[in-house]
């Protein structure tokens, strides 16, 4: 039964024939485990294939949902975090093999005549792969990916004349945004796969017609002694070598995990972003002197690009015809100081990259609560970690022990809970008290000492008490109101702002309602100061000085 | 499969993995073979390492646990009139995976004496949306025709079954139906 599928394939198709000459290549002696590597890229493309599917199944790009979906993928999917584990380790094994081949081809001299076209397809090959990474780092739209792709886009962008025309085409527009993520993921799937899928059959056609290269050897190729068919004593190796690297991305997979940051945020300062690992060198370059200010293009974009045209030249650059390592001497050096300069300048990269502040991984609703957190100005009385305190507590990263109900009755009416607390009631709708709550849950309170006497804490600009008897009454007003007050423009916006001018109430009145606002006009929102009889008196004899002020 | 044919499928398949050879010295042969049968192994170890992350990532839709339907509030009793049948739309937070939204769905809801009834508005057929109409006082089903009474029973068209009564009940004056 089957050998009658086999027959009437193999007459049909020319199986069997296909097999054979597929299977049953004569190799030149000497060809062993060196020669693995090629088929080891091949079998991490079939890794990244099958995977980024997989991935791409559950996947969104869009900045709203992109890192939501990648976020379901690690948490929920089954082996979801398994396959991305795959595919995130494969990119870099990837990239890894590949030099690695690359280096193996060039020791083995088998980019000269006649297999130059082997290695040119094999340049392109190699860009591919750069590409697939580039634009791949991006799709998870964490901190990494969107800092990364920040500066890699801007690279370009130093180029003279065409530099911010590139810089915009890569982008989609002029920022970082939902066309660039689109785009760089029309690449990554459509674009780069297309290619790959072409340039990877012509690289193996290129091989097997001009056979592998005979190594070491500057005998005619005719003449070179041919001992052992491919299958099996080749394939055998072969197959080692892919289980040898499934071996590695399971474990690195395993043991490591995947790296996924928080979500990407424009607004961050304290994110330190670091391109992939193999990246690195030219990262590094770039902060030496000579490549910075007006010579930035040279490192970001000429050297680069001269060192592609330098590999793909390469086969009539160098016009040696000996294969023999004791006649190529300067090539050798060549390339081994050219590797050596990456390595030392990824590995100065490597060491000096400084650890990256701590980072919440927030669930989607209470990072809907973390932008509510901004637009309510809840900063304005609350600071973060070790940031200067504030008004109210600091947020702390770490688990609140609080229930979410609990915070969200607090939130909503917090006198109702602590009568004194001179928090004010949250202004929302009950879907973003949850999400507030569920923001508010990631932190702990941690409550600061009194500051005693210490004006200006450094955080905000503010100036010198000068001398005079006025200017006490200012300093009190730095350190006890201009978070929610603005004073000539410098200070909080959640309540009103003054300016010089004169008060248009009574200094009674105004000394009483900054004792007790709610006191002298009931519902409102400001708390009590809780200031000595001497503050107080100074900071209304300031606050007479100036003038409530609408501002947009 | 049969001894036979069994056999049959193993000399094909090591057919296939090893195709003949032109040259065979005696002892290459078993060389060939062994060196063959291992590369196959762990090319199926290979396979198989590959395949359980795949397939698990694949089926994952089956190992989730459905959430429990909530009751929602669709607003006074009062509204809903003895015998009339009436369109109401709610929205509803729906979790799909990573997309969190506000879905609105619809409900049919009718009150005979003090019994409320609610009909979902899935025709029961294939599932497309049903329309009611006031003046035949049925149920229609845009897409192959389906028809049903006011109380949901099939009077003709292809439906199987008829309308899917929802979980509903009245309190304190307001109306709670089983989300659909």
């Amino acid at each position: 039964m089957f050998r009658k599928i086999l027959d009437w394939l193999d007459d049909r198709a020319g199986v069997r024939d296909a097999m054979h000459h597929a299977l049953d290549e004569p190799l030149p002696k000497k060809i062993g485990w060196a020669h693995v590597l090629g088929s080891g890229a091949l079998f991490l493309f079939i890794v990244q294939a099958v995977t980024g599917v997989l991935l791409a199944m559950n996947y969104n790009p869009s900045p709203d949902h992109a890192y939501w979906s990648v976020r379901y993928i690690m948490e929920q999917v089954t082996m979801g975090a398994v396959i991305r584990g795959l595919h995130h380790w494969g990119a870099s094994l990837m990239f890894i093999v590949v030099v690695l081949h690359m280096i193996r081809t060039y020791v083995y001299a088998a980019y000269k005549p006649p297999r130059e076209l082997t290695w040119i397809v094999g340049v392109f090959l190699l860009m591919v792969v750069v590409g697939f990474s580039f634009t791949g780092y991006l799709l998870p739209w964490d901190q990494k990916a969107y800092w990364a792709t920040q500066v890699g886009t801007e690279i370009p962008g130093s180029a003279p004349v065409m530099g911010a025309h590139i810089k915009k085409i890569m982008r989609g527009g002029d920022e970082l945004g939902a066309r660039t993520l689109a785009r760089f993921f029309a690449v990554h799937v459509l674009v780069l796969p297309a290619l790959i899928l072409a340039l990877i059959p012509l690289h193996l056609y290129l091989m097997r017609r001009k056979g592998e290269t005979p190594p070491f050897t500057d005998e005619p190729d005719e003449q070179v002694e041919k001992t052992v068919p491919f299958y099996p004593f080749q394939m055998f190796k072969d197959t080692v070598f892919a289980v040898v690297l499934l071996g590695i991305l399971l474990f690195l997979t395993f043991t490591l995990g995947v790296h996924l940051e928080g979500i990407a945020e424009p607004a961050s300062t304290d994110y330190i972003p670091r391109p992939e690992w193999y990246f690195l060198p030219i990262f590094q370059m770039l902060k030496l002197s000579f490549f910075q200010g007006k010579n930035e293009w040279l490192g970001a974009v000429l050297v680069p690009n001269v060192c592609i045209l330098i590999l793909l030249l390469l086969p009539f650059l160098d016009r040696n015809p000996s294969r023999l390592l004791r006649n190529r001497v300067k090539a050798i050096a060549a390339a081994f100081v050219v590797l050596l300069v990456a390595g030392v300048l990824g590995g100065i990269a490597y060491v000096e990259t400084p650890q990256q502040p701590e980072q919440v991984l927030l669930t989607q609703e209470a990072y809907t609560g973390k932008r509510l957190f901004q637009e309510l100005k809840c900063e304005g009385c609350h600071a973060f970690g070790k940031e200067n305190p504030k008004l109210g507590p600091n947020f702390v990263v770490g688990k609140n022990e609080r229930s979410k109900q609990w915070l969200i009755t607090f939130l909503k009416d917090p006198r109702s809970v602590y009568p004194a607390t001179p928090m004010i009631p949250t202004k929302a709708s009950v879907d973003e008290l949850g999400a507030l709550a569920d923001f508010v849950s990631f932190h702990r309170m941690k409550w600061n000492k009194p500051q005693p006497s210490k004006v200006g804490n450094g955080h905000r600009a503010v100036p010198a008490p000068t001398a005079s008897a006025p200017a006490d009454g200012k300093a009190v007003f730095d350190k006890k109101c201009l978070t929610c007050h603005q004073v000539n423009g410098t200070g909080g916006i959640i309540g009103p702002a003054f300016v010089d001018g004169k008060n248009e109430r009574e200094r009674d009145w105004l000394k009483r309602y900054v004792q007790s606002p709610s006191t002298v006009l009931p519902g409102a929102k400001m708390p009590p100061a809780g200031l000595t009889d001497e503050e107080l008196e100074a900071v209304t004899d300031f606050v007479m000085k100036v003038k409530k002020v609408k501002v947009e | 499969l049969s001894g036979d044919d069994r056999s049959e499928v193993f000399v094909g398949a090591a057919r296939l993995c090893q195709p003949i050879v032109t040259q065979v010295g005696g002892q290459n042969v078993k060389r060939r073979q062994f060196f063959g049968f291992l590369s196959n192994v762990l090319g199926a170890a290979i396979g198989f390492l590959l395949t359980v992350p795949m397939v698990g990532y694949v089926l994952s839709p089956l190992f989730e646990k459905g959430e429990g339907k909530k009751l929602i509030e669709l607003g006074d009793l009062s509204n809903v009139a003895e015998g009339e049948i009436q369109q109401v739309d709610y929205i509803v937070k729906r979790v799909d995976g990573w997309y969190i939204e506000k879905a609105t769905k619809s409900v049919y809801v009718t009150r005979k004496g003090d019994e409320l009834i609610a009909f979902s508005n899935t025709c029961t057929h294939l599932g497309c949306g049903v329309n009611f109409d006031e003046k035949k006082k049925q149920f229609f089903c845009p897409c192959h025709g389906g028809v049903f009474d006011s109380e949901g029973r099939v009077v003709s068209g292809p439906p199987p079954r008829p309308l899917t009564r929802l979980k509903c009940r009245a309190q304190k004056g307001k109306v709670y139906v089983e989300e659909a």
